[in-house]
């Protein structure tokens, strides 16, 4: 192996990240990266145990975690907090019943130690549901700027029609991008 | 895919066989750059418009740029990840553009709050200032249930989108008692929160609306007749109802003695429920074929059948659910208007199987 093919691979293994996405059920999630990884998303079932995608992105190498939402199942989270880069909450903006829910449920995430100095990029998703609330109402809900521990965003979006999604993606990445070559 | 570019691709196979990657990513860069110019000129010239039609005039460009992004996004697949690049700076320097040009030509007014920036993200780690549209935001109820007066027991959005009851008994709730005038417009979608009901008949099947979501928590003895969901529908805490929906995703929690009639193109699941019985959707109605086509659903595809319980993740089957006997299968559903004298024998003679 000459050094240029070292060199390559110690680059490439400098622009990995590892996303976890996270949230309540119904929220989106795997719809989320099945339409940013291009697949088909009108036959998804709801998450069983998670799902693991790696995707490309800005020449980064993203190694995306989307494990299920449901009560019974979020015990579990805690296995996949190793190592995360950055945190994708995803929200059902139309599900107003559970906004506070799924504020408890950010709220005791973000005290985890395993995961902190991870960037978090909330999701305002179903934007495309009459009944969704706008990001700014999502930002009050989830008590968003009562957060100093980490740095975060809330991007609305719409998984169904891929509005916005992009534009997420890169402000994680960005963040966490920028965080890293601090370091070095 | 957008149906543009499916044309789009079609008609080059017609020519050329089988695209590759490269031509049509190719194409689809030639495209871009035409309507990203198209936008560029649109902007520049804002100026030359009478201002009374500049906030108009933006929106419409701000349309066509998200729909340009939205294509950027499908076509992802197959774009080299330079393109891809390129197209997001483009689009973003885009809205940039947009939003200088907006603030030039007409200033913001202190202190309004309607002023429009959407697509900006907001929050503390570098985004921009944010200001989210407010377009949906109307006099819904956003508070839960427990809370809830009579005075907000069933309040409607002005454009009839959301659709929120709660807190009532022995009611007959209809939605076309909420359409104000009936359209044969099933392009209109509606999402329901139906919450705290009992002894309740709710129908919402209706012709003139396409059903985005329903979520549904704290139901007692209630019937549901539903069309086709477009997406998904959430239940908590209901006992003792017989619901007949449609949707691509179906889950329900903390429930327990329930008929469901379902339609559900994906694997239901069930979580902390007990003594749910399952059924095939038989509902049966003039246009119901172009209902399901609406919403988008597929009517071969019937997963009702194999439900998925999150309390147990064994190989034999869950002692919490079970298909209703085919004898008791009920394929007659009152669709025309309850009067409140029959609505207690309607309500007992459909429930009763539950018991």
């Amino acid at each position: 192996m000459g050094l240029l093919s070292i060199l390559r691979k110690m680059r490439q293994k400098e622009k990995e990240m590892r996303l976890l996405v996270l949230g309540l059920d119904n929220a989106g999630k795997t719809t989320i990266i099945k339409r940013l990884n291009g697949e088909d998303i009108d036959t998804i079932s709801p998450t069983l145990g998670f799902n693991i995608k790696t995707l490309e992105h800005n020449g980064y190498k993203l190694h995306v975690f989307d494990v299920g939402g449901q009560k019974s199942i979020r015990t579990y989270w805690r296995n996949y907090f190793e190592q995360t880069d950055g945190v994708i909450w995803v929200v059902d903006s139309a599900d107003r019943m559970r906004l506070k829910d799924t504020k408890d449920e950010l709220k005791s995430l973000l005290l985890e130690e395993r995961l902190a100095g991870a960037s978090l990029l909330v999701f305002a998703n179903k934007q495309d549901l009459p009944g969704a609330l706008t990001d700014k109402q999502i930002r009050e809900g989830l008590e968003l700027d009562s957060i100093v521990t980490h740095h975060w965003a809330i991007q609305a979006c719409s998984a169904v029609t891929g509005e916005n999604l992009l534009r997420g993606m890169d402000w994680i990445i960005g963040d966490i991008a920028s965080r890293i070559y601090l370091l070095e | 895919m957008s149906s543009s570019e499916d044309q789009n691709t079609k008609q080059q196979e017609q020519f050329s066989g089988k695209p590759s990657k490269e031509t049509v990513a190719y194409k689809f860069w030639q495209e871009f750059q035409e309507e990203r110019k198209d936008i560029q000129k649109s902007i520049d010239d804002l100026s030359t418009k009478s201002k009374s039609l500049i906030t108009k005039l933006c929106e419409e460009i701000l349309v066509r740029i998200n729909l340009l992004e939205k294509k950027t996004t499908d076509a992802t697949i197959y774009l080299p990840s330079y393109d891809q690049r390129q197209s997001i700076l483009q689009i973003r320097a885009l809205v940039e553009e947009l939003n200088v040009k907006k603030a030039e030509i007409a200033p913001k007014s202190k202190f309004s709050f309607k002023s429009r920036k959407p697509n900006v993200i907001s929050g503390n780690g570098g985004g921009g200032a944010t200001e989210a549209e407010n377009k949906k935001e109307s006099n819904i109820t956003t508070t839960p249930s427990t809370t809830a007066t009579e005075s907000t027991s069933s309040i409607i959005n002005e454009n009839f989108q959301v659709i929120t009851l709660n807190n009532k008994q022995n009611s007959y709730l209809a939605v076309n008692s909420y359409l104000s005038s009936p359209t044969n417009d099933s392009t209109k979608i509606m999402d329901f929160h139906l919450s705290s009901l009992q002894n309740c008949f709710i129908n919402l099947v209706s012709k003139s609306i396409t059903i985005g979501a329903i979520h549904i928590k704290g139901l007692k003895n209630c019937v549901i007749l539903a069309g086709p969901v477009n997406s998904s529908i959430l239940i908590y805490d209901c006992e003792n109802c017989v619901f007949v929906v449609a949707c691509h995703q179906f889950r329900m929690h903390t429930s327990k003695q329930m008929i469901i009639y379902l339609h559900a193109t994906s694997h239901p699941i069930i979580e902390d429920c007990d003594k749910i019985k399952f059924a095939p959707y038989t509902l049966s109605i003039s246009g119901l074929d172009e209902m399901f086509e609406a919403a988008k659903l597929d009517q071969k595809n019937n997963k009702y059948d194999t439900v998925e319980d999150f309390n147990w993740l064994r190989q034999q089957a869950s002692p919490h659910w079970n298909l209703l006997e085919e004898k008791y299968l009920r394929k007659d559903w009152p669709l025309i208007n309850i009067d409140d004298s029959e609505l207690k024998n309607v309500l007992c003679e459909i429930l009763e199987q539950s018991i």
